[in-house]
């Protein structure tokens, strides 16, 4: 029997569709669109809280200030670092790692079980953990170097190195995630692939560069995406670490808002702060999905 | 029938009792919250929780958070109005930003008759007073003093080229020896900066505000602070002040810079947390032409939007009183705000009684204004980036100043207020 949709079904499905969707919609308005908002609102204002009487409405300096505040242009110029070199030894890493587990064996599970714990450490235990290890005398990376020869570093207090040592623990921290999501892509892969490319005489690498990264690639992209955005909102490692220091080398835009808004109560400034860090990653997150539909429709 | 007559009797007596002694409890029932630095100062405010009940019937919460979290926890809360606290403890440089939030305590102060000609004059000027009202009462005060190794220097210079001759002498890297523990994560070290200015006649501002950071004493005590660092364990640059003393504490240095009060005070004379038992002393800082300064002082007060303010007036009262602050004293290495306490033969002979001379003279390292969190930042931004030659001496300077002079065009003291500090 042939079932045809009447305009009134049609209406119907629509506005259950609706209802449906009305909570999220209702909760994201709330949770999401009204305080950016408010934080849009106040990005207009000289603001401080503790100064009420200073409130001034200032239009788009705060704005004009942030491109001229050298500390926010470094702190962004941190960030890029930052996020760039985590996130691409966090890939880099966690596709090899992913790679060795993916056979199916007892081994390989036991250690992608191993592989989750830096997962489960609290961020801010991870940097507390991680600043001892790497104190220059009393640290146990500096005493296991030595055995090879290693003069002492150090790691956290010479501003030339101090930011490539806080993106490699947050590259620990995070090579788990990658590599569980990348894990299961590759285990997702329908094996006659590989078969048929191992029965046609393909090498190894010539498996892993031709088929497997070509079709987990979508999902790579979204993981890098992701750690992307997250890498750049770093703030508890920075802070237990380094606190931003030595003088500048590791301050972040989420260290330098929250040394605006919280640490000094410049609501106004570091509203404005924010809004532009929003658009930013909202810019970056627009560029992943792109490249990742392309990707997409490259695979068929 | 007489076993009930005397139950009776013993059951009355039981409820007069207890009424008596509810009676007698002022403040039965009630609670308060008190926001406190996670240091001593919460360690002996919870102790004391307990005697405050029996003595009132009200419950004491302790509330502690660590230095760097603890302005923001406070500032937001006062700030937005929030009512969880009952007594707050600013530090005295965050007096000037809080004030407008905080009760005036003058009319607590006369009607109870509290004894405020023990509390040492210049100390309350700086830390608990602010714009001609009373905000909070001081309760402890620590001035820039350092610990040093009692074998290894017989008497701590009194001037800063003295004091780095003495820590050419002293180091000894090969044997993995510093003349100094420093903490040199910025946080610490600009404060340590801060008091080399001071005592080199140097200031931030005049006291009308003109500003005079840009000066011969900021370039050479911007020096010595690098100096330092040629004496210190090279990783000194990464240390917090735990990692700092840890190292004085191992006898892996002959002197450790800033706040002897606490850790090395409680912990130096015991042998299971110490290497350098009964070979450690205090002394001033190179004093040079302004003397010491008082670098952390701490006030008790109550939020204007407290609930319940005569208890929280009850808590100050007894957690400032003489016997709590000698209790302080002894037990916690707080140093009293009390000119009676500095007197008692038991803290005369204490280790830590030369700081007395040098909280008699009271002067502050801090803005008090509501900027001066800010313009601290950017003194902490110059000299760790001094420190570590990403800035050159020119650019650390001018970054100060400049810092500073937009935060007064933008954030002007209140009419009146005079720089009675830095």
């Amino acid at each position: 029997m042939l079932v045809t949709r009447t305009a009134y079904q049609s209406t119907t499905d629509k506005a259950l569709s609706w209802l449906f969707v009305m909570p999220v919609i209702i909760i994201l308005l709330l949770a999401a669109f009204i305080p950016l908002g408010w934080g849009l609102y106040l990005s207009f204002f000289r603001y401080k809280l503790n100064m009420p009487s200073a409130t001034a409405f200032i239009g788009l300096r705060n704005y004009l200030n942030i491109f001229t505040d050298e500390l926010t242009i470094l702190s962004l110029r941190n960030n890029v670092i930052f996020a760039g070199l985590s996130v691409s030894i966090e890939l880099l890493v966690g596709v090899v790692v992913a790679m060795m587990l993916s056979g199916d064996t007892r081994l390989s599970r036991g250690l992608v079980s191993i592989l989750m714990v830096p997962m489960i450490v609290a961020p801010v235990a991870a940097g507390t953990l991680w600043r001892m290890m790497l104190d220059r005398t009393y640290g146990v990376i500096n005493y296991l170097l030595s055995f090879v020869g290693v003069p002492p570093i150090l790691w956290l207090g010479d501003p030339k190195i101090a930011l490539y040592t806080v993106a490699f623990v947050d590259a620990w921290l995070y090579i788990p995630f990658v590599a569980v999501l990348i894990l299961s892509s590759i285990k997702a892969m329908p094996t006659s692939f590989l078969d048929a490319a191992r029965v046609d005489g393909a090498s190894p690498w010539k498996v892993f560069w031709r088929i497997i990264l070509p079709i987990v690639s979508p999902v790579i992209i979204i993981v890098a995406m992701l750690r992307f955005i997250d890498a750049f909102k770093v703030f508890d490692t920075i802070f237990v670490m380094t606190q931003g220091g030595p003088g500048n080398a590791t301050e972040m835009l989420p260290t330098y808002i929250y040394r605006q808004g919280i640490k000094f109560l410049n609501i106004g400034y570091s509203s404005a702060t924010a809004i532009v860090f929003v658009i930013a990653m909202s810019v970056v997150a627009y560029a992943f999905q792109k490249l990742r539909d392309r990707q997409l429709v490259r695979l068929g | 029938m007489k076993i009930r007559k005397i139950f009776t009797i013993a059951l009355i007596l039981l409820l007069v009792v207890t009424g008596f002694a509810l009676a007698q409890k002022k403040f039965a029932g009630k609670s308060i919250r008190v926001l406190y630095f996670s240091a001593t100062y919460a360690d002996a405010a919870k102790e004391y929780a307990k005697e405050f009940e029996a003595a009132t019937g009200a419950k004491v919460e302790v509330v502690d958070f660590p230095y760097l979290t603890l302005y923001e926890k406070m500032g937001l809360a006062l700030s937005s109005g929030d009512s969880s606290y009952d007594a707050v403890t600013p530090a005295c440089q965050w007096d000037g930003e809080f004030e407008p939030f905080m009760e005036d305590l003058t009319p607590y102060i006369q009607k109870d008759k509290f004894d405020s000609a023990d509390i040492i004059p210049n100390l309350w000027e700086q830390s608990g007073k602010w714009n001609n009202r009373i905000m909070g009462i001081p309760f402890s005060n620590t001035p820039q003093t350092l610990a040093y190794r009692t074998d290894l220097i017989k008497k701590m210079p009194t001037t800063w080229d003295e004091f780095l001759v003495l820590c050419e002498k002293l180091n000894n890297p090969a044997k993995g020896f510093y003349a100094l523990a420093i903490p040199g994560a910025k946080e610490q070290l600009s404060g340590l900066w801060m008091m080399v200015q001071w005592s080199l006649g140097g200031r931030w501002a005049d006291e009308d505000w003109n500003l005079a950071i840009d000066s011969t004493e900021t370039r050479k005590s911007l020096e010595i602070a690098k100096k330092w660092m040629k004496y210190a364990d090279p990783a000194a640059p990464a240390w917090a002040l735990g990692e700092s003393d840890a190292a004085f504490l191992n006898g892996n240095a002959a002197i450790a810079f800033s706040w002897p009060t606490l850790s090395i005070a409680p912990n130096g004379d015991n042998p299971a947390k110490s290497k350098v038992v009964g070979k450690w002393a205090i002394a001033p800082i190179p004093f040079e032409k302004n003397g010491v300064t008082v670098l952390s002082s701490w006030d008790i007060g109550i939020p204007k939007a407290a609930k319940n303010k005569d208890v929280a007036w009850e808590w100050i009262k007894l957690y400032t009183s003489k016997e709590k602050q000698l209790s302080n004293f002894l037990k916690y290495s707080i140093l009293p705000s009390r000119i009676s306490v500095w007197q008692l033969p038991q803290v005369k002979s204490n280790k830590l009684y030369p700081h007395w001379q040098a909280s008699q003279q009271g002067a502050v390292i801090w803005w008090r204004i509501p900027a001066g969190t800010m313009a601290e930042t950017y003194v902490r931004d110059a000299v760790s980036n001094y420190i570590t030659n990403q800035w050159g001496l020119s650019k650390a300077v001018s970054f100060m100043e400049d810092g500073m002079k937009k935060l007064l065009e933008e954030y002007p003291p209140a009419p009146g207020v005079k720089n009675t500090g830095r």
